[in-house]
């Protein structure tokens, strides 16, 4: 028997969550300093609407009995629980760290479409920069356009005293210019989407569509960077 | 192709838009506690890399130190 | 918490994007290149192909290191601990090492899109 892993908590839930996707007793385990949500199973659970569907429906349970839950990638199947402890306790401080900023919150996943802003014109320095320092310039001005979408700019005032942490991924798929994942005060999805809708008319042409509240999927240490 | 990666892209394919965004969180998120990198040569797994010790390596190379 | 559309919700029905059949085609196809595979990360040399594989696994590492140096390229030039005759040293070797790394890719048929060896662990550093 191996070790599914659904999320990871700070506490333990208040309530009963229910069983696992396969429905199997859900337990939890305790490792440095945090809870890993476990069911046990044999074999890793096939990909599919039921089973993605019945995994989100777990995490949700404990979301709702927890005020800090870190949702772990579908089909994560551990040796078992020594392996868990493991894995889990050479990244114990970061993930500590990642529950401290999603308690009590919720993510609210927005889809950015139109047209991806040109690049910038490069600043020229105080001398005519050399071709290296043009790359790099050029290489630094992508990485801050990937990780902050100026496109969403005029929508961001609107958005600014609700959002509590960003995760932005950039992509090159027209119209869909990013997806940006936004951590909210639980219970604000709707003054969320009421802001959302004020903005839309100073975003145009860009449009912006939000799905949520979703648990704090995108909020992972790794996915932070 | 792995059957994991066969069954996604059929999911994928006639997912509606909330499965979608389901596809995302799920498989493109959360966090990833997935072991280290299995080396292997004509389909025998030979070497199994804990990465964990180069992790903290590079760790201090990315962080800016004070000059 | 049950999630909901931005079509559930009363507002201004005019202020209210409509995301239609091209938006959602375009995030299917966003997912479709980025969900990454269920098995553990692993790399098998194939014995009728082991020079390219050999090529896809050092070029991928290479690449990492090449991102990795970069974005300390990109601090340090932020935090203006380079001066501008490193800034220059510097983006012209980035500069180079990019275009040996597709130089190298092209001669075994490797694109950028191939250099995408899940790299585990190591991967989660950038």
């Amino acid at each position: 028997m191996s070790a599914y892993v659904y999320a990871l908590l700070a506490d333990p839930p208040r309530a009963d969550a229910g069983p696992g996707l396969g429905d199997e007793p859900l337990r939890y385990l305790p490792v440095a300093g945090l809870l890993a949500a476990v069911g046990d199973m044999a074999a890793p659970p096939p990909v599919s609407r039921t089973t993605l569907l019945a995994h989100d429906a777990v995490v949700r349970r404990l979301a709702a009995a927890v005020d800090a839950i870190l949702p772990v990638r579908f089909g994560t199947l551990l040796a078992g629980d020594a392996a868990l402890a493991d894995t889990l306790a050479e990244r114990a401080p970061r993930l500590r760290e990642a529950l401290a900023l999603v308690a009590g919150r919720e993510q609210m996943t927005l889809r950015v479409f139109g047209e991806a802003a040109s690049p910038p014109a490069p600043v020229p320095g105080t001398s005519d920069p050399g071709p290296g320092t043009r790359y790099l310039e050029g290489r630094r001005q992508q990485a801050r356009r990937d990780a902050e979408v100026p496109e969403l700019a005029p929508l961001r005032p609107h958005l600014a005293p609700l959002v509590r942490a960003e995760h932005a991924q950039r992509h090159d798929a027209p119209p869909l210019i990013a997806s940006v994942y936004h951590l909210v005060d639980r219970g604000r999805a709707g003054a969320y989407l009421d802001a959302l809708a004020a903005g839309a008319s100073a975003l145009a042409p860009t449009r912006a569509a939000a799905t949520g509240p979703w648990p704090p999927y995108a909020f992972a240490p790794e996915h932070l960077g | 192709m792995s059957p994991a990666r066969e069954e996604t892209r059929e999911l994928l394919q006639s997912a509606d838009a909330s499965l979608l965004d389901v596809v995302d969180n799920l498989l493109n998120k959360g966090v990833v506690l997935s072991g280290d990198v299995v080396v292997g040569l004509a389909g025998v797994d030979l070497l199994y890399l804990r990465l964990s010790v180069l992790l903290c390596a590079a760790d201090r190379i990315v962080e800016v130190r004070p000059e | 918490m049950t999630p909901r559309d931005a079509g559930d919700h009363a507002s201004d029905a005019t202020a209210r994007p409509r995301i239609g059949v091209r938006e959602i085609e375009s995030l299917r196809a966003e997912l479709e290149r980025r969900v990454e595979d269920m098995a553990p990360p692993r790399w098998n040399a194939d014995p009728e192909e082991v020079q390219r594989s050999v090529a896809r696994l050092v070029l991928t590492l290479v690449e990492f290191l090449r991102q990795l140096m970069e974005r300390q390229a990109i601090r340090r030039m932020e935090a203006q601990t380079l001066t501008p005759e490193e800034t220059e040293r510097i983006g012209l070797a980035l500069m180079r090492l990019e275009e040996t790394i597709r130089d190298i890719g092209a001669r075994f048929g490797l694109g950028p899109e191939d250099l995408n060896l899940d790299l585990g662990p190591l991967g989660r550093l950038l």
